[in-house]
């Protein structure tokens, strides 16, 4: 797809580059901390587990291109969920209608983030902010503090699945096929294109012609739409949905953007590199869950692991 | 004659400056809707007014306020500080492991807190500014940290303050004003004092245009990192107003108060992005917060909707104070003179055009 030789000179895919031989050095380091890590296996489970955070983390790359934010990714997620258990009753024949219907729900709140922010003029901190506890408050008042219901089988089954004889986890295809998706949206549609423009220089945009109004709130609408599918993907993966579901995944949206080499203030980066900053962030995690540290310890370590890891994306990027 | 008549125009023109600048920090319309909010509390509950329930008022709503002073001063400088709670705690759980029952230990708590603030304030300032990591990564990822370390002190609720302590910060000064209510005034006389040296202008300067104070000679990263720092040290005083209150410590108290003091902050009038606002805008949107959800216990409704009700009113007050016809509308009952002469009177504001 792209000539090897840009791998050296273009920036953005050097920084990509950069974050992946970090994430080899972590995978092999990790070896240090139990024998049964830094294997093929060890890669594999990360990976998987890697995905909730690689698709809420698309959402938050897109708006971030555009030189936003989204802080209401978390309770967007838990709703998802909530919804998604407590309509369905863990029955598969509803399947058909409360899937759609909560992916068309986090549609909705992205539009409605989008709206705020474009027409009311608010900042993208304060809108999405503001959706976040105000969905906090819908989802208490929905599940009148205990969500209900469980995970339709199908969907437990798709998630928590193999192929290959249990070699393979379906996980993964799913976020090999979201990848390749999503990359295309973002670098060979128009729109995509509109988006880094709108990153870049807004004003520019505009003058060019680029519908900004719209870039915007579609940039929300998608993340509030990879928000509903991540929830929807947690809930199959333990079977059941709980409040605060969705919190860990602020900061893991925001640091894999980050440590995947994306410029904060919009307009540059890439998503194979969000994709393996996702990698990253969940290898620490998982390599700290495999000591014997104290819970504390392990809170500490993973902040200062976080910091070090967009440390090093920022080195790359002067490089 | 002419020297009498020229004098006036000096009053005036800097009494009206002066109204024209208050206007400027935005505070006046937070001030006006805590005050309406205020009237409808007594009318709902007269008892308020009463010292023991103003007592309680301020007390509840004084730590998220002395809070959402210092996350102001991070906020004018461009930046956002998500670590408050877990420095809120951290701070908590230090007071509550280490008072002993002597006055003299007591008394050393407040500069240890403050210490411990502003050296988590330092932290953030020299991530952001000299490491250049994007203040929300950083401060989030050292809210993990301070988290940590809170949960290393102390890993379950407990630990024991004096009443001393206790009394100290809630109880009423004199019989006539309650002592938190002294404490913010306190913080609100220092931040006023602040803003007229170098320093707090040039906060203002940086959160503005960071390239323009560059440019004039402002040590940007320098002055910012000052800001977390001073941040942080309003944070330790507010996790001790916190410990005070709860008589005890808890490694999870701070963290559920992030969003309220991000929304007090907001309501208080002061712009994410930097270079207008103000301190005691932060302060007052703590109180409009609490008095609202204040009223609408005293109105019966459940505190399941109190979530749904502060995130609307978040979003209304921020609407209604974008709306750029309001801020005409008050600027132009704050300055009595044609917009021609603004420029002339801005020009005795020393420098701060903001």
């Amino acid at each position: 797809m792209f000539g090897l030789s840009r791998i050296w000179t273009n920036r953005s895919y050097r920084t990509v580059l950069g974050v992946y031989v970090f994430l080899a050095i972590l995978i092999i380091a990790s070896k240090g901390v139990s024998s049964s890590f830094g294997s093929l296996n060890f890669t594999s489970t990360v990976v998987a587990l890697s995905a909730f955070a690689a698709v809420a983390a698309f959402g938050q790359f897109v708006v971030v291109l555009t030189g936003g934010l989204d802080l209401s990714i978390p309770n967007v997620m838990t709703m998802a969920a909530v919804v998604m258990t407590g309509v369905s009753l863990g029955q598969d024949a509803r399947i058909w209608w409360v899937l759609p219907f909560v992916l068309v729900m986090g549609v909705v709140f992205g539009i409605v983030n989008g709206l705020g922010i474009v027409y009311l003029r608010l900042s993208p901190v304060v809108m999405t902010l503001a959706v976040n506890v105000i969905l906090s408050g819908a989802i208490l008042v929905y599940t009148n503090g205990t969500p209900k219901g469980r995970t339709p089988p199908s969907i437990v089954k798709v998630i928590q699945g193999h192929v290959f004889d249990g070699a393979l986890p379906n996980i993964i295809i799913m976020l090999v096929v979201f990848t390749i998706i999503g990359m295309l949206v973002v670098n060979r549609t128009v729109f995509g294109r509109y988006v880094y423009a709108v990153g870049s220089n807004r004003q520019v945009a505009f003058l060019s012609g680029v519908r900004v109004n719209l870039i915007i709130i579609a940039v929300y609408a998608i993340s509030g739409l990879c928000a509903a599918i991540a929830g929807v993907m947690l809930a199959g993966y333990g079977n059941q949905s709980f409040l605060g579901l969705g919190d860990p995944y602020l900061l893991l949206s925001l640091a894999a953007v980050v440590v995947g080499g994306t410029n904060i203030l919009g307009g540059r980066g890439l998503y194979i590199g969000v994709l393996g900053g996702a990698i990253i962030l969940t290898t620490i995690s998982t390599t700290l869950s495999g000591t014997s540290l104290p819970e504390a310890v392990k809170q500490i370590v993973y902040a200062v692991a976080i910091i070090a890891a967009v440390l090093a994306a920022r080195q790359q990027r002067t490089g | 004659m002419a020297a009498l008549l020229s004098a006036t125009a000096a009053t005036w023109s800097r009494a009206s400056a002066y109204r024209r600048r208050l206007a400027m920090t935005g505070v006046v319309g937070p001030a006006v809707v805590l005050v309406i909010l205020f009237f409808i509390y007594v009318g709902i509950v007269p008892s308020v007014l009463s010292l023991g329930q103003f007592n309680t008022l301020t007390n509840e709503a004084a730590a998220v306020a002395i809070a959402a002073a210092g996350e102001t001063l991070v906020v004018l400088v461009g930046g956002f500080d998500l670590s408050v709670g877990a420095v809120l705690s951290l701070v908590n759980v230090l007071i509550a492991t280490q008072v002993g029952t002597s006055i003299g230990s007591q008394a050393l708590m407040i500069p240890l807190a403050l210490a411990v603030g502003a050296g988590t304030g330092l932290v953030n300032g020299i991530l952001v500014n000299f490491m250049r990591i994007p203040s929300i990564v950083a401060t989030l990822a050292m809210s993990f940290f301070w988290g940590g370390v809170a949960l290393l002190i102390l890993a379950q609720p407990g630990g024991a303050v004096p009443l001393d302590f206790v009394n100290w910060f809630t109880a009423n000064v004199g019989n006539a004003i309650p002592a938190s209510l002294v404490l913010i005034l306190i913080v609100v006389a220092l931040w006023l004092l602040l803003k007229r040296t170098s320093l707090g202008r040039a906060i203002y300067a940086v959160g503005g245009d960071a390239s323009a104070a560059a440019a004039n000679g402002v040590r940007v990263r320098l002055v910012s990192m000052s800001a977390y720092a001073l941040g942080g040290l309003l944070y330790g005083l507010a996790g001790t107003f916190l410990t005070a209150q709860s008589a005890s410590g808890d490694p999870n108290l701070g963290g559920p108060l992030l969003l309220p003091v991000f929304a007090a902050v907001v309501l208080g009038g002061t712009l994410f992005g930097g270079g207008r606002g103000d301190l005691v805008g932060g302060i007052i949107g703590a109180y409009i917060l609490y008095v609202i959800s204040d009223v609408l216990f005293a109105l019966g409704v459940s505190s399941f909707y109190t979530n749904i009700l502060d995130g609307a009113v978040l979003l209304i007050a921020v609407v209604a104070g974008s709306l750029t016809g309001a801020r005409q509308w008050v600027l132009s009952r704050v300055s009595r003179r044609a917009p021609a002469a603004e420029n002339e009177a801005e020009s005795e504001l020393t420098g701060m055009t903001r």
